[in-house]
């Protein structure tokens, strides 16, 4: 044997053995184009606790599985969003759900997302669903002031944080992530530049702290560390929940109020879906008022958008609510216009 | 010719893997639309506040590398090399904080000591309120990052004080006492084994945002994730990461210079004995203690408030329902991830160290620099380079993972491979040579069995890494295809934090279990 | 007529501007054992190691059996294709290998069939006197027993050249006069053409048809055991 066919078969056996354990791997690509399988690509929001047991129940209905990519707080990672960006031009996701609005409002104006009009949305109201068809509500969060009850007195207005009796007392999420974040720019569309930026300077000027996020604001307060935060309702009703010392306000609720701003889930149907029709079939379940039910019974206590939809005795529905008449294209598009101040706002 | 043809391959799939993923990034980020524009760049540089940022990540991993080198080496040196009792025990306690995300090390102090924390009936309120603000800033996070990166120096030490040529410490022990043969010989022998864990601590510091961010302490890294987080804009987000680039160019010229110097030592067959140990006597028992002590607070306390959270076994059942398959999953990507790492490191490892060819030096400072990049900005490239209909095949499937954590880790497990390498005389591949073997026979049946140390401890190193990353993961697993430690932090939204401790703890078991049986016995060799 | 199995023609060698060998000219004939005294540092491993291949001589050629193999920095022949044996100045016996297994490995190598290869073996370490020890890995060797291991592990693949480095320095005089006498009887038997290269004067002269002295990277002197003798009685 000559030394130069030894040298071959060496090569092959090292690529042999480096193909061996990776070439497994593979296989879950492969399947993917198996028309018998019928699976369905979920990249979701919404956190995982709240949203897996939906997508189980619509496994258990229709015997189509679901692959999920799931979403991280903001302040610990980059995520779905980030994915769906990055892989426009090749999509892997059929449906994305939004935790609010905003995201699928970013995603049409990138044109990531698909025109769809389910049957199911029919009964939505128009303010939570593109008019367009580029995206629909269901299940929403208000934003609300947790309090603690140690307080004599409660905080009924946004306008609070800047009141001197709660100087330095006060404390909200970081407003460059997430529903905060969404709630300033609705601020800003609702009350202009000017009376906007001068509650924030004011909030500053008031001392209010900054925490990582509604979770922890909604601890803080918990804990008698901060007498109010502006917080999601899922966040106060599972302190609530927990028997801690804490009560849930809905914010502006006086005649002639803004009212309390609404954050509804989002359901987007990709654009260059691999399996666009089980994709549709799987938003007609998700704005269903059987999965609001559902959502509203669950610990993140979600408000359902179709009416007579049966939830908790607690739970208020959204028809007895004031809420913040916004336009979430609108606020999308102030989101973008306000960052640099929202960054030298939190010091950066 | 083969020799000349792999070792080209392997540094064409480390510029494949690593290198253009970052190019595609690094050219987004300066077209903008359609032209070429400086302008995130520019707006990086011309703001006053990202220099402060820059000083505080500058001064956070330069105190976190100055304390795990200053404590991690000596600890290295008593669990490798003498006889204090419980040494294995040591070192597997010490090892597991860097099995944790270091987010949950973070949490469980602020859970210990924070101001609802499970010391404040102890302690006192007043007490904690000054323990907690402590902890709050710099000095909590110096603290949450020295346990989690502790064990890095500590094990990179025992591994290269097993490089020592005995005959060099058993000279100069005819001369001195135990403490100036380590001084003088000893440690200036493992140097680069210091600078390198030095280096990688510093890199993983500079690089980490979590733990300031949950514990209040504004660094460099919050710029680059603000902007994929928030504001989704992938060109900011890259031109904030680049001076991660200029840092570790400095970092490798630093370690370069201070290596200058260093010489070669080369074993014999004869040499191949046991390291000499260092016998205790009077003093085996305060270290022991000390030891102890430096596990109990390292790790024991930030792991028993995990204990504590998730005491309940329905919480643990409840918590292995949740985690799925993505423990198996875990386990057999960080399998697979740390075999081709510590492949690919060997290989990377004799280019450096034999400098088979001209751009050796290049390819080192690339494993370096992709090392340093946050996992976001290679995670985005993996996206832009593999996600075509051409490459769905891999990008849809787990190998695009494996692509990720061969592009990030591949520096460590070269290194390791560098240091062994170096350890092995060139006659005995010479040897080989003139017997007619060909270069692939003489790596397979005299490199690699000489290696085997070193390999083991690559092999390791490139698991641990694997295991607990997070940043690369999140952003390019396949749908349903999530691991353990992504599980956890996508269920920390909302989950009950017993669920999360209770996962933790299960990851830590889950590892450490195969790690304890497989390693240490081997790393802890003794004489007879 | 004498054939020329090593040639070297003008080679010249440096290492960071320390030349090492300096247009260097050399000529050895088949089945002869030559020499190559010099003091350290002088180049004289430096040419070993030029005509095993590991290193390319930055001017000049050199020729194996007629057959040009290096030439002009480059390298034209590999080292594993030379049929060349060498014992290495610190033995390079593998010490994860027994006995067995350090002469096995070449034989495996060029595929030689086991019955064959084990015949091999055990005639090779009867050869040096080792037959018991086969399974002994270099560790357990005493100093003199490791040194007959490389020279066995050289001599197993029949090869037309033997490159010898200082093998015998570390040995007491007992063991390195009874093992140069070896060396002699090998060579003579087996026939194989043996470069050796040594510090040692009364090992150069015993073993030596030819001695060329190297200084300075340079050759001074090469002739006969005789006139080398003279030569030196001169100095």
């Amino acid at each position: 044997m000559s030394c130069n066919t030894t040298a071959i078969k060496d090569i092959f056996r090292l690529l042999l053995l480096i193909a061996i354990p990776t070439i497994p791997l593979l296989l879950p690509a492969c399947a993917r184009n198996n028309q018998e399988i019928k699976t369905l690509t979920v990249y979701v929001s919404e956190d995982q606790v709240f949203s897996e047991p939906i997508l189980q129940d619509f496994e258990n209905q229709t015997g189509i599985k679901i692959k999920a990519v799931y979403d991280t707080e903001e302040t610990k990672s980059t995520g779905a969003m980030n994915r769906l960006i990055a892989e426009k031009d090749n999509p892997q996701a059929d449906v994305y759900w939004a935790n609010e609005p905003i995201r699928a409002e970013i995603l049409k104006q990138k044109a990531i997302s698909a025109h769809y009009v389910s049957p199911e949305a029919k009964n939505i109201p128009s303010m939570f669903k593109d008019p367009q068809g580029y995206w629909t509500g269901f299940s929403a969060r208000v934003r609300v002031f947790i309090v603690n009850t140690q307080n004599k007195n409660k905080p009924l207005s946004i306008s609070d944080y800047l009141d001197p009796r709660w100087k330095g007392k006060t404390v909200i999420a970081n407003p460059l992530f997430g529903t905060t974040t969404s709630e300033i720019a609705a601020l800003f569309t609702v009350w202009g530049d000017k009376r906007a930026k001068a509650f924030m300077m004011g909030m500053k000027k008031n001392m209010v702290a900054i925490s990582t996020s509604n979770g922890e604001s909604a601890d803080f307060v918990a804990a008698g560390r901060y007498a109010f935060s502006l917080v999601d309702s899922d966040d106060a009703t599972n302190r609530l929940r927990q028997n801690k010392p804490v009560a849930m306000v809905y914010p502006d609720q006086q005649p002639g109020g803004i009212g309390c701003f609404v954050v509804p889930n989002a359901a987007v149907l990709i654009k260059g879906a691999p399996h666009p029709e089980m994709a549709k079939k799987f938003i007609d379940f998700l704005l269903s008022p059987q999965t609001e039910s559902k959502l509203a019974f669950a610990d993140c206590a979600q408000i359902p958008l179709h009416q007579g939809v049966r939830i908790p005795p607690e739970m208020k529905p959204l028809s007895s609510i004031r809420i913040m008449r916004v336009d979430y294209a609108r606020i999308a598009k102030k989101m973008i216009e306000i960052q640099p101040f929202l960054k030298s706002w939190v010091g950066l | 010719m083969q020799k000349r043809i792999v070792l080209i391959l392997t540094a064409g799939l480390i510029v494949a893997i690593g290198l253009l993923p970052v190019i595609s990034m690094v050219l987004k980020s300066v077209i903008m639309d359609g032209h070429f524009s400086l302008e995130a760049y520019h707006g990086l540089m011309s703001s006053k506040r990202q220099w402060i940022l820059l000083k505080h990540s500058l001064t956070l991993a330069t105190l976190v590398m100055i304390l795990t080198t200053v404590i991690g080496v000596p600890t290295g040196i008593l669990l490798g090399k003498t006889n204090i009792p419980l040494r294995k025990f040591f070192l597997i306690v010490l090892t597991v904080p860097l099995l944790l995300p270091p987010y949950i090390i973070a949490v469980s102090y602020s859970d210990l000591l924070g101001q609802e924390g499970l010391l404040m009936p102890l302690l006192g309120e007043v007490f904690i309120h000054h323990t907690s603000q402590w902890l709050f800033g710099l000095p909590g996070c110096t603290l949450v990052l020295f346990s989690a990166f502790l064990p890095i120096p500590v094990v990179l030490t025992i591994a290269f004080l097993r490089t020592v040529n005995p005959h060099m410490e058993e000279a100069a022990r005819l001369a001195a006492s135990w403490g100036k043969v380590l001084k003088g010989i000893t440690l200036p022998m493992i140097m680069p084994g210091i600078l390198f864990s030095a280096l990688l601590v510093f890199l993983l510091t500079f690089g980490e945002f979590g733990v300031p961010n949950f514990l209040r302490y504004d660094v460099f890294p919050v710029e680059s994730f603000i902007q994929f987080s928030a504001f989704y804009n992938f060109q900011a987000a890259t031109a904030t990461s680049m001076p991660m680039a200029v840092i570790t160019f400095l970092a490798l010229l630093i370690e370069t210079y201070l290596l200058r110097k260093q010489t070669c030592q080369i074993q014999t067959a004869q040499d191949n004995r046991q390291i000499p140990v260092i016998y205790l006597q009077r003093s085996h028992i305060p270290l022991t203690i000390a030891a102890g002590l430096m596990a109990l607070f390292i790790t024991i306390v930030p792991v028993f408030t995990l204990i504590i959270k998730s005491a309940d076994p329905a919480i643990y059942a409840q918590a292995i329902n949740k985690a799925g398959n993505s423990l198996l999953r875990s386990i057999t990507y960080a399998g697979i991830s740390a075999t081709l790492l510590t492949v690919l490191g060997l290989l990377t490892g004799y280019l450096i160290q034999t400098r088979a060819l001209k751009i050796w030096r290049t390819i080192d400072s690339l494993t370096i620099f992709l090392f340093a990049l946050p996992g976001t900005v290679i995670g985005i490239g993996l996206i832009s380079l593999w996600n075509t209909s051409w490459t769905n095949f891999i990008y849809a499937s787990p190998l695009i993972i494996l692509l990720g954590y061969l592009a990030k880790y591949t520096a460590i497990t070269s290194r390791i491979s560098v240091n062994q390498l170096a350890k092995i005389s060139p006659s005995m591949e010479e040897a080989a040579q003139v017997a007619g073997a060909t270069w692939l026979r003489r790596m397979i049946f005299i490199i690699i069995p000489l290696s085997r140390q070193g390999l083991i401890v690559a092999w390791l190193t490139g698991y641990v890494f694997s295991l607990r990353d997070t940043s690369i993961t999140m952003m390019v697993y396949p749908a349903g295809h999530d691991t353990l430690p992504v599980r956890i932090f996508t269920l920390m939204a909302n989950g009950s934090p017993e669920m999360i401790a209770s996962l933790c703890i299960i990851l830590v078991l889950a590892t450490l279990l195969p790690l304890g049986i497989i390693s240490l016995p081997a790393l802890l060799k003794r004489p007879e | 007529m004498d054939i020329k199995v090593i040639e070297l023609n003008s080679v010249s060698k440096s290492y960071n501007n320390h030349i090492a060998i300096d247009n260097c000219s050399l000529n050895i004939v088949q089945e002869k054992r030559v020499v190559i005294l010099g003091a350290s540092g002088c180049g004289k491993t430096t040419i070993l190691r030029l005509i095993a291949g590991f290193i390319a001589p930055e001017t000049g050629s050199i020729r194996l059996n007629g057959q040009q193999v290096s030439a002009n920095n480059k390298i034209l022949v590999p080292p594993e294709k030379r049929n060349i044996g060498m014992v290495f100045q610190n033995l390079a016996l593998w010490p994860h290998l027994s006995v067995h297994g350090n002469l096995a490995f070449g034989l495996k190598v060029q595929a030689v069939p086991e019955k064959e290869r084990e015949k091999r073996i055990y005639n090779m370490l009867k050869l040096v006197g080792l037959s018991r020890l086969a399974q002994r890995k270099p560790s357990e060797l005493s100093g003199g027993q490791q040194q007959r291991v490389a020279l066995a592990r050289a001599l197993i693949l029949n090869p037309d050249i033997i490159l010898m480095d200082e093998p015998l320095s570390s040995l007491d005089e007992d063991l390195n006069i009874r093992l140069r006498t070896k060396i002699v009887e090998l060579q003579e038997n087996l026939g194989f053409t043996l470069l050796y290269v040594t510090h040692n004067l009364q090992e150069a002269f015993s073993i030596a048809h030819t001695v060329v002295l190297l200084k300075h990277g340079r050759v001074e002197f090469q002739g006969s055991v005789k006139q080398a003798k003279r030569l030196w009685q001169r100095q």
